[in-house]
C-alpha cells in the first residue's frame, strides 16, 4: 500500500506537464494569465489565511523549517464554473489541473532544511469559439474563430531554511519561473471556396525571482510568518515577436496563526503584489488595466495531526483582487473554503481535501466556481 | 481503506471530465490574437510563362474529335484496322475464308452536342496507307461520295459524359465496301465526317480510352466439311486519330492552352516571401485574359486544368508529375489520388477574362522552399478535342496574368500583448 501511494505522489509530484490542459478563469485570458497560488490543500481549505506559516506551502522559505520530517506531497485541483461577460452566459465548464507539488525536509540532523516545490505562478489555458463575419473581395463572408491556449507559467522553487531556535526560522528560495503556451487559432470559412486556417505556435516564457522569509513563535499558541519576494522581468519569447518583457510583482506575505484552546488554530492572512508595474512594459494602445493585488485570508482549523487528531476540519474565506481588466474596474474574488483529511498507513500518509465556493466579479464579468482540491503527503 | 479508495475514485471520475471549451465574450474577454484576412492583388507574381506544344497526338488522345462544317474549323476521324486473317481457325484447323459477305461498323460515341439534333456521321472508305502523318488536307480528298460507305443517324439518346452500352452504333456494310481488301492484306481503313444542318461536333471513343473504341467485324463463309458455313472475326483499329484544319495563327506572345498536337503552358510565380512565409494562405485565385475568343467546336466545352509540378523541369515536366494513368483515372472522372489539380470548365467562343482557384496548388508553396512554384495548364480532354486557349503572357503591356491571394497573416498573441 506504501508503494502505491508513493507512486501517486511521486507522480504528481514529478508530472508538472508542460502543457496544463486546463483553464482557469475567464480572466485567465488576461495579461499573462489567471494568477496560481502555491497552497498547500490545508491552506486552501483555510482560505489561504496560513500560507505563511504553513510548511506545505511555497510561499514563505522559512516555514520549511517547521517541518520535522521528510515530506512529500502533491495536489489536484478540479474546477467546475459558469461565469456572464458581457452578452455571454456558460456554464457547466470543467476542468483538472494539478498546481502544486513539494518535496522538503530537514537536511538529516542539522538545522538546515531545503524544499523543492513545483507551483502554478499563472495560468494562460482558454479554448474559446467566435463567430462573426469579414468582408472578402467584396462579399461578406461569415466565420467561425477557436483560439486556443494551453499552457502557463510554472513555479520552480529551491530553497532553504534555518532553524535558528524554536521561535525563529529564516529562509531563503530562488524561483526559476518558466513554462510555455500552445496556441492554436483555427478559421473556418462558411464559404467553401475559402481554405480553413489552423495556425499554431509556441510561446516561451522565463523569469527568476528570489524569495526570503522569516517564522517567528513568540509563544507557544502564537506564530508569524513574514516573506518578501522580488520576481525579475518576464521574458516572452514568440517566433514573430522576440524579446518581449513584462515586469512580475513584488509580493509581500503575511500570515499570523493563534491557538486560543489546543485543538483549534485560527489564522489570519494578508498578500500584496505590485501588478501594477507591468502596466510600463505594455503598449498604451492594449485595453488593458493592470492594478496591484490584495488579498485578505481568515481560516480556523479543528483539530489535525499537530494536535493528535488524525481527522482535522477547516473552514477558511479569502477576499482578494485579481490583476487583470479589460476595464478600469478590477474584479474580485471571494473564496468560502471548507476541508478536511484522513491519517492512515501508520500516520505516515495525509490525505486532505478542500472544497472551495469562488465568486469572482468585476470588470465586466462574474464568474462562478466550485474548486476542490485533493492532496496527498507522505512523510516516509 | 475502503472509503480512503472510494474517495480516490470518486475524485479520478471527476477530474476526468474535462469541459474547457466556451464561447467567447469578445472583445473584453478574448485574447488579443486576432485573425486578420487579408486580400491582395499581385500582378507581376507570374515571372515567366511558356507554351509548348506536341504532348498528346491526335492519335493518342482519348476521344477523337469530329466537328462538322461551319464557321470554324472542320475536323474528321480516321481509323485503320488491324488487318483480317485470310483463314480462319476451324476444328485446330485453319481454314480460308471462301467468301466475305458483310462488315459490321462499331463506332462507341462518347459526346455529342446536346442542344441540337439530327446529326449524321458520313462513313468514307480510306486509304490503307492512313497514319499519323497524315493531315487534313491530305485526307479531304477521300471524303467524296464516290468513298461514302455509309451514313447513320447519331441517337439522340447520347448524354453526358460517360460510355454506355446504348451509346455505340453499329453500321452493316455490304461487301464492296471494301473492293482492295484482299491487295490491300485484309486491312480496312474508314474515314468519319460530321453532317449536320447545325454546326456541332460529335466526340468518338479512341482506342486509347481503355479499348473502347471503333471496331470492325467481317462474317465470311468457309468450308466446313463440304458445306460453307459462317464464321465472324473482329479487329480493333491499329491507329486512330483525327485531322483538323489548322486555327489562324494568333499573336507571336500569346500562351498557348490545348489544339492539336495538345499545348501546354506553364507559369513560374515568385510570391513575396512576406505572404510565403508568414501567412496561410486561404485563397488563391489564377485571372488570365485571353488574346481572342476560346477556340473550338461551336457549342463545345473544355475544362481548362491547373496542375501543381513539384519540380519544374521545363517542357519536360509532364512525365515526372502527371502520370498518364493518374490524368485518365481523373478524366475518367474516377477519384483522383495523390495529384492536385484546380479546374474551370469554359465555353468555347468565351472572351471573359478566366478566373481558376489555384488555391490547393499554392498552399503546398508555403514552409517548403523545395516545391516549386509552377503550374501547368492544359486542356481536358487533352489531345481529343480542336479548342485552343490563347492567353495574354506576363511580357504583354496589358491583361497579363495576375494572382489574388487571399491569406491570414500568422498571429502573434503578445502583439499587442493580451
Amino acid at each position: 500500500m506504501r508503494r502505491r501511494l508513493a507512486a501517486v505522489v511521486v507522480l504528481l509530484v514529478c508530472a508538472p506537464a508542460p502543457y496544463l490542459e486546463a483553464q482557469a478563469s475567464v480572466y485567465g485570458v488576461l495579461g499573462i494569465g489567471f494568477p496560481g497560488r502555491p497552497l498547500s490543500v490545508r491552506s486552501r481549505a483555510l482560505g489561504g489565511a496560513m500560507g505563511a506559516v504553513d510548511a506545505g506551502s511555497a510561499v514563505n522559505p522559512a516555514a520549511i523549517a517547521l517541518n520535522p520530517r521528510l515530506s512529500v506531497s502533491g495536489l489536484g485541483e478540479t474546477t467546475s464554473r459558469d461565469y456572464e461577460a458581457r452578452d455571454v452566459s456558460v456554464s457547466g465548464l470543467s476542468d483538472t489541473r494539478f498546481p502544486f507539488a513539494m518535496v522538503s525536509g530537514p537536511i538529516q540532523s542539522s538545522p538546515i532544511s531545503f524544499g523543492i516545490s513545483y507551483s502554478l505562478y499563472t495560468e494562460r489555458s482558454y479554448d474559446i469559439e467566435t463567430s462573426g463575419t469579414v468582408t472578402i473581395r467584396g462579399e461578406e463572408i461569415g466565420v467561425s474563430d477557436r483560439l486556443k491556449s494551453d499552457g502557463g507559467i510554472a513555479d520552480l522553487r529551491a530553497a532553504v531554511a534555518w532553524y535558528a531556535s524554536a521561535r525563529v526560522q529564516a529562509g531563503f528560495g530562488f524561483h526559476l519561473l518558466s513554462g510555455s503556451t500552445r496556441e492554436e487559432l483555427e478559421r473556418e470559412f462558411d464559404d467553401p471556396f475559402y481554405a480553413p486556417v489552423s495556425q499554431r505556435g509556441d510561446v516561451d516564457y522565463a523569469a527568476w525571482a528570489l524569495s526570503a522569509g522569516l517564522v517567528f513563535t513568540p509563544a507557544s499558541r502564537l506564530r508569524l510568518g513574514l516573506s518578501a519576494r522580488r520576481d525579475s522581468k518576464l521574458r516572452i519569447d514568440d517566433a514573430l515577436l522576440p524579446g518581449l518583457e513584462v515586469q512580475l510583482p513584488w509580493t509581500l506575505s503575511a500570515s499570523i496563526t493563534a491557538a486560543p484552546v489546543r485543538s483549534v488554530r485560527w489564522s489570519v492572512g494578508g498578500e500584496w503584489r505590485s501588478w501594477s508595474s507591468a502596466r510600463n512594459d505594455i503598449p498604451e494602445t492594449v485595453a488593458l488595466s493592470v492594478f496591484d493585488t490584495w488579498e485578505l485570508n481568515s481560516g480556523i482549523e479543528f483539530g489535525g495531526p499537530d494536535v493528535g487528531s488524525s481527522f482535522p476540519l477547516r473552514v477558511g474565506f479569502r477576499y482578494a483582487t485579481l490583476p487583470f481588466s479589460p476595464v478600469d474596474d478590477q474584479p474580485r474574488e471571494i473564496d468560502l473554503a471548507a476541508g478536511s483529511g484522513i491519517l492512515f498507513g501508520g500516520n505516515r500518509a495525509f490525505f486532505e481535501f478542500a472544497v472551495e465556493r469562488v465568486l469572482r466579479d468585476g470588470g465586466g464579468a462574474s464568474e462562478r466556481a466550485w474548486q476542490v482540491s485533493v492532496g496527498l503527503t507522505l512523510r516516509p | 481503506m475502503k472509503t480512503f479508495r472510494l474517495i480516490m475514485l470518486t475524485a479520478a471520475v471527476a477530474a476526468c471530465r474535462e469541459n474547457v471549451t466556451a464561447p467567447g465574450a469578445c472583445p473584453d474577454f478574448c485574447p488579443a490574437a486576432r485573425l486578420e484576412t487579408r486580400d491582395t492583388l499581385l500582378t507581376s507574381s507570374v515571372m515567366d510563362a511558356e507554351s509548348y506544344s506536341g504532348y498528346v497526338l491526335a492519335n493518342g488522345a482519348t476521344t477523337l474529335q469530329v466537328v462538322s462544317d461551319g464557321s470554324g474549323q472542320v475536323s474528321r476521324a480516321l481509323v485503320r484496322f488491324r488487318a483480317f486473317s485470310a483463314e480462319v481457325a476451324e476444328g485446330g484447323d485453319l481454314v480460308p475464308v471462301e467468301a466475305v459477305d458483310s462488315f459490321r461498323l462499331q463506332l462507341n460515341v462518347r459526346r455529342r452536342r446536346e442542344d441540337r439534333t439530327g446529326y449524321e456521321l458520313q462513313i468514307h472508305r480510306m486509304p490503307v496507307t492512313v497514319d499519323s502523318s497524315t493531315s487534313y488536307d491530305d485526307a479531304r480528298p477521300y471524303f467524296a461520295d464516290s468513298t461514302l460507305l455509309a451514313t447513320v443517324l447519331v441517337p439522340d439518346s447520347v448524354e453526358g459524359d460517360t460510355l454506355a452500352a446504348a451509346d455505340s452504333i453499329l453500321v452493316t456494310l455490304p461487301r464492296e465496301a471494301f473492293p482492295t481488301l484482299e491487295p490491300d492484306s485484309f486491312v480496312t481503313a474508314i474515314g468519319v465526317a460530321l453532317r449536320a444542318d447545325q454546326e456541332g461536333y460529335v466526340d468518338l471513343a479512341a482506342t486509347d480510352q481503355g479499348g473502347r473504341g471503333a471496331s470492325i467485324t467481317w462474317f465470311v463463309k468457309i468450308d466446313s466439311s463440304g458445306t460453307l458455313v459462317g464464321r465472324q472475326n473482329s479487329r480493333l483499329p491499329s491507329f486512330d486519330g483525327f485531322v483538323v484544319e489548322g486555327w489562324p495563327p494568333g499573336p507571336d506572345d500569346a500562351l498557348l492552352v490545348g489544339g492539336i498536337p495538345s499545348a501546354r503552358t506553364f507559369l513560374r510565380f515568385d510570391l513575396p516571401p512576406g505572404i510565403l512565409n508568414a501567412s496561410t494562405i486561404v485563397r488563391a485565385t489564377l485571372l488570365m485574359v485571353p488574346t481572342e475568343p476560346l477556340l473550338g467546336a461551336a457549342a463545345d466545352t473544355v475544362t481548362l486544368v491547373a496542375i501543381p509540378l513539384l519540380k519544374d523541369f521545363g517542357p519536360k515536366s509532364k512525365p515526372e508529375v502527371l502520370p498518364l494513368d493518374t490524368l485518365v483515372r481523373e478524366l475518367e472522372g474516377l477519384p483522383p489520388d495523390t495529384v492536385v489539380r484546380e479546374q474551370a470548365v469554359l465555353a468555347v467562343g468565351t472572351a471573359d477574362s478566366i478566373v481558376l482557384d489555384i488555391t490547393r496548388i499554392v498552399q503546398p508553396w508555403q514552409g517548403d522552399s523545395t516545391v516549386s512554384q509552377s503550374l501547368v495548364l492544359l486542356l481536358s480532354p487533352e489531345g481529343g478535342s480542336i479548342a485552343e486557349l490563347r492567353l495574354q503572357s506576363p511580357t504583354g503591356t496589358s491583361g497579363r496574368p495576375a494572382l489574388r491571394l487571399t491569406y491570414v497573416p500568422f498571429f502573434s498573441y503578445e502583439e499587442p500583448l493580451p
